[in-house]
């Protein structure tokens, strides 16, 4: 019966010091894995909705997942995101307010690069999908702005790791930003009653690039291991610019995270720990 | 050393730039300074009206009406002059769908202008018409007159009705002479309640008008007409003669109920023109907190006409003074007459 279970072996990051014990099964390798909650500043400006600038706040979940490919491609890894979003904003008269929630996914690949002593340098590319939408509490026949969204982006991630005298600390950055994507839009002031009751979808998915979708996403953190466990805090930032069917849209977020970071290993059957494993992110 | 700094300074300064260029100072505004808000009026309007080209030899030259009404709000003192030289600016469109809303009142365009009211009320309420013992299904209220012709009464688009609504009053009406839809004063509401209604009047798909968008800033910038189509609707339907009631306020959503009426076969309008608003609007809003509507897609008839000025009905009546003094309205005994001798 417990050969068909899959066993999850949550080993806490950083704790490799543990004592290992004998086994065959050498070379496997971790998951990097990071729970976050982001609460911070926002700001929306959506010409659909209004031509004023929305202020306020917005609270973000984020789960990211840092994987090798394989057991023998271990210089390539593979990044999964997951994140809900919602923002909370009003008009500089606090007369009408947009609220925003979208969900979001992301997945790719990275190469790794040790420039330096205890750095990682990772260089890839990552594929999204965004989705949501935003209402504004006043408008009549234009209220919502959905949020839909395909991007391939160009990421970089680099780990810098700084040995204490019995832990580590680890510093991150990851960098991001598209280069080619596809968004529903509007047409410049076309209701939503025109475009899904009378199937007028023409000029509704436009594919954007630099010119018409300027975005970048920044993440700084520093992970650090207290007892046996290791907590994230760190710095969210993302700025996007689009520019298309003559609309405007204009976001920025820059929100503080706290969250957990943990490794662990997947395997079938009722093997013991392995002996040698390989954290993605080292 | 010098190796990391080479790699982490690049990152410092992309971020760097990346942050002071997402600043937004453009876009920040001074709440309660009147020349912004009324030139953020002006540009929303200018940008996005759709009808400055077909109202053109009607309305005056958008350019110059910000001249005209910008020398007013540099010497205007209160925020309440503010509204109203807004207001009185948004007028110019003469158009029922501009408006501005304030806290303290509505700046509107009266559509009705010279025409006759063409709708009482009190008549309705007699015991000829509706009486006290009229039926109500959602926002429909019915009875069948004494000449067997169903009535409906109409008020509002946006008071709701479903399909089984409808199914109970067709039912009922199933052994009529005809039906009259009194839409009078109906003012507007909800779109898509208009093909709901009307597509119990129709077995087979029919082409009822064009549809258009403001596809970018200037004012001849709208897309190409599409064809709009109602289809016949689920549930009863009535092939009988219908004769559609109609005065001035009839508007908006009511005026496209009206327009898609007349394609069908069976349909006759009696009454008055309709009041327009075939624009369908969308909202903006100003730095103060002041909010506004404006056209944006124009419908257009099977003809490719706009109804922005309304439609006039197939048979033209008027109250007459007297029998409406006698409780009788005389656009309803028309439209009977009419139903009743098979004219049409």
């Amino acid at each position: 019966m417990l050969r068909n279970f899959s066993f999850l072996l949550l080993l806490v990051s950083f704790s490799l010091s543990m004592s290992a014990q004998e086994t065959d099964s050498v070379g496997y390798h971790l998951t990097n894995r990071a729970v976050t909650l982001s609460i911070g500043n926002s700001r929306i400006y959506d010409s659909y909705l209004s031509p004023l600038l929305y202020k306020g706040s917005g609270i973000s979940l984020m789960d990211e997942r840092v994987s090798f490919l394989s057991k023998k491609l271990d210089y390539l890894s593979k990044y999964t995101e997951f994140a809900c979003n919602a923002d909370f904003t009003n008009n500089p008269s606090e007369t009408a307010s947009i609220l925003g929630l979208s969900f979001r996914g992301f997945t790719g690949v990275h190469y790794h690069m040790k420039p330096i002593k205890n750095m990682n340098l990772m260089l890839g590319g990552l594929a999204n999908v965004d989705l949501g939408g935003r209402y504004q509490n006043r408008n009549q026949n234009n209220p919502y702005s959905m949020i839909l969204n395909a991007n391939l982006w160009a990421s970089v991630m680099c780990y810098y790791h700084i040995p204490l005298k019995k832990r580590t600390l680890t510093i991150r950055e990851h960098f991001s930003m598209p280069f080619v994507g596809v968004m529903f839009s509007p047409n410049y002031a076309q209701t939503y009653y025109e475009i899904f009751s009378e199937s007028q979808y023409d000029g509704t998915f436009p594919i954007t690039s630099f010119g018409s979708r300027f975005q970048w996403r920044n993440k700084l953190s520093l992970d650090f291991p207290i007892r046996i466990c290791t907590f994230r805090v760190g710095l969210l930032m993302e700025r996007t610019v689009t520019n298309v069917n003559e609309l405007e849209t204009r976001n920025m977020n820059v929100s503080c995270m706290v969250g957990l970071v943990y490794n662990y290993l997947t395997f079938k059957g009722s093997k013991r720990i392995p002996a040698e494993l390989r954290n993605p992110v080292e | 050393m010098k190796m990391k700094n080479k790699i982490i300074a690049p990152f410092i300064a992309l971020m760097a730039l990346l942050t002071f260029s997402s600043c937004d100072k453009d876009l920040e505004v001074e709440e309660e300074d009147y020349m912004e808000n009324f030139e953020m009026l002006w540009k929303t309007v200018d940008e996005k009206y759709c009808f400055f080209d077909y109202k053109k030899d009607s309305i005056k030259d958008w350019n110059n009406v910000y001249y005209e009404y910008k020398a007013k709000v540099e010497n205007c003192r209160s925020k309440m002059d503010l509204f109203y030289i807004l207001g009185d600016m948004l007028k110019e469109l003469k158009d029922g769908h501009v408006n501005l809303y304030s806290s303290f009142d509505i700046a509107r365009y009266d559509i009705q202008g010279d025409y006759l009211d063409n709708y009482n009320s009190k008549v309705i309420s007699s015991d000829r018409y509706l009486g006290r013992d009229y039926k109500i299904a959602g926002g429909l209220k019915y009875k069948i007159l004494e000449n067997n012709i169903g009535y409906i009464r109409y008020s509002s688009f946006s008071s709701s009705f479903s399909d089984a609504n409808l199914d109970y009053i067709l039912d009922y009406f199933r052994n009529t002479e005809g039906i009259v839809i009194d839409v009078r004063d109906n003012g507007g509401g909800y779109a898509d309640l208009v093909n709901v209604f009307a597509s119990r009047f129709t077995d087979h798909k029919v082409h009822v008008g064009y549809m258009q968008y403001k596809s970018g800033k200037g004012h001849s910038d709208l897309s190409d007409p599409e064809p709009i189509y109602l289809e016949p609707g689920d549930g009863l339907h009535y092939y009988g003669r219908v004769a559609v009631l109609t005065n001035r306020n009839c508007y908006s959503a009511t005026n496209d109920f009206v327009q898609t009426m007349t394609v069908l076969p069976n349909v006759i309008t009696v009454g008055d023109r309709t009041g327009g608003g075939a624009g369908m609007p969308m909202s903006s809003e100003l730095p103060n907190g002041w909010y506004m509507r404006m056209s944006v897609a124009p419908y257009l008839d099977v003809n490719m006409h706009y109804t922005e000025f309304g439609i006039d009905p197939d048979v033209k009546v008027d109250m007459d003074e007297k029998d409406e003094l006698n409780k009788i309205d005389t656009i309803i005994e028309t439209a009977c007459t009419l139903i009743l001798n098979a004219s049409f």
